[in-house]
């Protein structure tokens, strides 16, 4: 028999190997030369704490009990495994991207960086997983006992006292030597995939010892399997298929198995190599169960602990090597387990339950939240494994091994809800993640962990058999009645239930938060959006703030290697960068994988008093935005009104400056006009006086003719200037009136009589109504007629009157045959005074079209010189007798 | 791609196989033992067969995003 001693030796050289390892491992890590540490089988080894002491020996004792079943625990992790491009991708991106340090992180995060809900996740871990410790401590001591020749008494409880108190060192000494979890713990990595060798060589050795050589051979075993008590097995499909799921369930939720697969992953495409591999491993692991069991019960006496058949078979047999090496393979296996899961727990236990705590009690002002973190760690560590020894204690160590295994699985698997929920659909929300968490947990405690207890000694065996209260649809194993069913599949049916009712049932009833929703979108569409939610308001924080309490955080060191990243990358040399928004997201990240997205977030809210932005808050800068904006279009709205008003009054300054220039001309071209006839007038008249008696009859009747005509002149002038003054200050007063259009011309050549010097042709349609003054209009045509007889310089002068109908407006177009007008005179021509040809001969004062644009102007009407026409031609544009022009049109339909 | 997501429902399948097959007979633990790590086994190859080809459409990802 193996002494106590030498077993002492033996563990103690082990652990001390694993020492080395990690030791060496971060060594290498340290000096850049560990690429072969980051590779996709570490990864998978690393896997493998799933398999515990518990999947090490009870699995043995598993199949002893209950034949193929124990298989379900393999079976499950390895669809999850196969099936990864599903979810494990989708997970491990998210943790990549959010720098997720735990379960509880994840939840957290996902659900707005809620603080209730991670502390919530770290209790339920924390209970399900401390009597998983305590199983992995007692199948310690149950096994050093057992080889060290004392076999089937009690085992020593300072055996587990010496365990727990090592392994707590160990963690201690390589879990906690950094805060940043992200920076991942390559020293246990490596340790782990060891001990994973360890145990599975340890588990075929026993193996193929007892099939070769204890057997004789596949076909022996094979028969013995055949003829053994377990060689058929009552199959239960409904405790089968809920077994797969529980331990699939289990795999991705429970802490330790979350801790290596997603924030230990180095790369996501170590999955692709795990995704078989480890399926493989378990392959192996489960491989000699059953012939291990059945050669076990076959050739040790009656009674012997199933349990622990991996190790007493090779004893018994007297394989002393290999049952050392048996021996070491279940130290492994619990070990790696309770050190991944202690490093788990104690970080969601400071970042989750501590650091809110230490938060909000307003140290963080001031402490040296790094020591503070990394003391939280370490007296959780210690804490945890305190608690899995108590329940070890308390418990007696005599449940059977497997069994409690499974209410612990059923235990994390209460996160499964929430977490698929989070990641798959972004209509979760916290309070139905917590609300399912809550309950899930209190139906998994009722039902599954307080029975798991020995009887009377939580719940009273009446209340088992009858209820709390005497309510007995509550009893704890029948649960509404429902009875006769497994308890396992009993509570796991009733817990996820109630759970997956309250996540759905309050998600749809309540309204997520703005953070929710980012940090929702950023999850569920992790494979389409690149980064994070934008979260921070830059421009509020102050870089040295900041960087004082990323040191307290990261250390000094790598703060300021951050910040000076930082600085580099905005072009700034020293040590402060701006805190803009691309830094502060990235400050949060590095931040978070060293205490959680939750407390990171609220540190970083601390320094930047509130700057960061809630949606509400981002719609209120929207808001602002939105107002502002439309303040500044008003505002260009007005100055561009301001411009065109400014350009109005130029225009109208130029016009008036026009005007006045107009004016001044206007009056010396009227003194001149006015003084040429009294310039005659006195002249003659001067003559007339002085002429006396000896002037003759025939000149004195001249000169009195010649003043006469002047004088008649004169008055024309100052009628037309009387008539352009009225028409120009809009004093006139029209009479509208529905005349023929051809009356109106007859008028005008019989008023203008100039039918001996001028040819007139008429060939329009004259029969047009206008709706115009007559007197006004036919003033118009008098004018142009005489305009034709005075200037057309033609042989035999004709002029061409022709009307139609064109835009619901009379045109009436005055075209003689003489040269016309010359082009650059054709503007000048409405003005006053203007006249074409300097010709005194014309007789006008030069007003005569000017008046006549003015009362076209009035009568609604145009008057424009008409080019091309081989002539001087002028368009008139008269409007036309509604009436009229309603029935001609009608007519012209019909 | 779409093997991929196939997969562990085939497994699935093939895992509640004995339960198919009635659960009033006991079930003989050599040769249902057989039937379950068989099909294991063959699931672990189709992984390791369809990891390659993900690995590389993941990697073209991975590098897709980068640019």
């Amino acid at each position: 028999m193996t002494t106590f001693n030498l077993l002492v030796a033996g563990c103690l050289f082990y652990v001390a190997t694993l020492f080395a390892v990690a030791f060496m491992a971060e060594r290498l890590v340290a000096q850049g030369k560990a690429r072969w540490l980051r590779a996709p089988i570490v990864y998978t080894l690393s896997l493998s704490i799933y398999c515990t002491a518990w999947t090490f020996y009870g699995a043995v004792g598993f199949a002893a009990r209950s034949g193929l079943e124990f298989v379900t625990i393999y079976l499950g992790p390895s669809l999850v495994m196969i099936g990864w491009w599903l979810l494990l991708r989708k997970l491990v991106r998210i943790g990549h991207q959010q720098r997720i340090t735990s379960i509880a992180d994840l939840i957290s995060a996902r659900f707005g960086k809620s603080n209730l809900l991670g502390g919530v996740v770290t209790v339920l871990a924390v209970i399900a997983a401390t009597p998983y410790i305590a199983l992995q401590l007692q199948s310690v001591a149950l096994s050093f006992t057992a080889v060290s020749g004392a076999a089937e008494t009690e085992p020593d409880p300072a055996i587990a006292i010496w365990v727990a108190g090592g392994l707590a060192v160990f963690t201690i000494l390589f879990g906690t030597r950094r805060v940043n979890v992200n920076e991942r713990h390559e020293g246990i990595v490596t340790a782990i995939a060891v001990e994973a060798v360890v145990k599975l060589m340890a588990l075929l050795a026993v193996g193929i010892f007892a099939v070769f050589v204890v057997a004789g051979g596949p076909v022996e075993t094979f028969r013995l399997i055949e003829a053994s008590e377990i060689a058929v097995w009552e199959f239960q499909p409904g405790r089968w298929q809920a077994l797969v799921f529980l331990s699939a369930a289990a795999f991705l939720c429970l802490p330790r198995m979350f801790h290596v697969m997603v924030v230990e992953n180095a790369d996501e495409r170590h999955l692709a190599t795990a995704s078989w591999a480890f399926p493989l491993y378990l392959l192996a692991m489960s491989l000699f169960v059953v012939p291990i069991a059945v050669i076990g019960l076959d050739r040790l006496p009656e009674g012997s602990n199933p349990d622990l058949f991996v190790l007493t078979l090779p004893l018994a047999e007297n394989a002393q090597a290999i049952a050392m090496l048996s021996f070491l393979g279940g130290f492994s296996s619990a070990t790696s387990m309770v050190i991944v899961a202690a490093i788990a727990l104690a970080t969601m236990i400071s970042n989750h339950l501590v650091a809110p705590i230490w938060l909000r009690s307003g140290a963080a002002e001031e402490g040296d939240l790094r020591r503070a973190v990394l003391t939280a760690r370490r007296a959780a560590i210690v804490g945890v494994l305190a608690l899995g020894y108590l329940y070890y204690n308390l418990s007696g160590g005599g449940a059977a091994l497997a069994s409690i295994g499974l209410v612990s699985f059923a235990g994390s698997a209460q996160v499964l809800p929430a977490l698929l929920a989070g990641i798959f659909w972004r209509g979760a929300t916290r309070a139905g993640a917590a609300t399912g968490l809550c309950l899930g947990f209190a139906v998994w405690a009722w039902c599954l962990f307080l029975p798991s207890l020995p009887v009377g000694e939580v719940i009273p065996a009446h209340v088992m058999r009858n209820g709390p209260f005497g309510l007995g649809w509550l009893r704890p194993q029948a649960l509404f009645g429902v009875e006769g069913s497994d308890p396992l599949l009993h509570g796991l049916f009733w817990s996820l239930f109630a759970n997956t009712l309250g996540v759905v049932g309050v998600s749809l009833g309540t309204i997520a938060t703005p953070m929710e929703r980012l940090q929702g979108a950023a999850m569920v569409n992790v494979d389409t959006v690149g980064a994070g939610p934008v979260s921070w308001r830059p421009g509020q924080a102050d870089s040295e703030d900041l960087l004082v309490m990323t040191q307290r955080i990261l250390g000094h060191y790598k703060a300021q290697a951050l910040f000076r990243s930082a600085a580099l990358r905005q072009g700034k040399t020293g040590y402060l960068p701006d805190a803009d928004q691309i830094f502060l997201d990235r400050l949060e990240r590095e931040l978070s994988g060293a205490v959680g997205a939750a407390t990171a977030h609220a540190m970083l809210t601390q320094i930047t008093g509130g700057g960061a932005v809630s949606v509400e808050e981002l719609m209120r800068v929207a808001d602002e935005t939105q107002q502002i904006m439309e303040y500044s279009a008003q505002l260009e709205t007005k100055s561009q009104e301001l411009s065109r008003t400014a350009a109005r009054l130029s225009e109208a300054n130029e016009k008036l400056t026009r005007l006045s220039v107009q004016k001044d001309a206007f009056l010396s071209q009227i003194s001149h006009e006015l003084r040429t006839p009294m310039t005659s007038i006195r002249a003659f008249s001067e003559l007339l006086r002085d002429g006396g008696e000896g002037m003759a009859q025939e000149d004195r009747e001249r000169f009195a003719g010649i003043i006469y005509d002047e004088a008649i002149r004169l008055t024309r002038l100052l009628d037309d200037l009387l008539d352009l003054g009225v028409l120009e200050s809009g004093q006139i007063s029209l009479r509208l009136d529905h005349v023929r259009l051809g009356t109106l011309l007859e008028r005008a050549l019989a008023m203008s009589d100039q039918a001996a010097r001028l040819k007139i042709y008429r060939p329009g349609r004259e029969d047009l109504m206008l709706e115009t003054d007559g007197d006004r209009l036919v003033q118009v045509f008098i004018n142009l007629i005489t305009n034709a007889a005075k200037y057309c310089d033609a042989d035999v002068p004709r002029l061409t009157i022709s009307a139609k109908i064109a835009e619901g407006m009379a045109e009436i177009d005055f075209v003689d045959n003489g040269s016309g007008v010359a082009a650059e005179a054709r503007e000048m021509i409405f003005e006053k005074f203007a006249r074409a040809t300097d010709t005194r001969a014309a007789g006008g004062a030069g007003l005569g079209l000017a008046i006549c644009r003015e009362i076209m102007l009035r009568l609604g009407g145009t008057i424009r010189y008409l080019p091309g026409q081989g002539g001087a031609a002028f368009r008139l544009t008269v409007p036309l007798s509604p009436g009229w022009l309603e029935d001609v049109t009608a007519a012209g339909r019909a | 791609m779409d093997a991929a997501r196939v997969l562990p429902f085939a497994g699935l399948f093939l895992f509640f196989l004995p339960g198919l097959y009635g659960s009033d007979n006991p079930h003989s633990t050599a040769s249902t033992g057989l039937f379950l790590f068989g099909s294991w086994a063959g699931l672990i190859v189709a992984a390791a067969f369809l990891s390659r080809r993900l690995a590389r459409i993941a990697e073209d990802e991975g590098s897709g995003r980068k640019t």
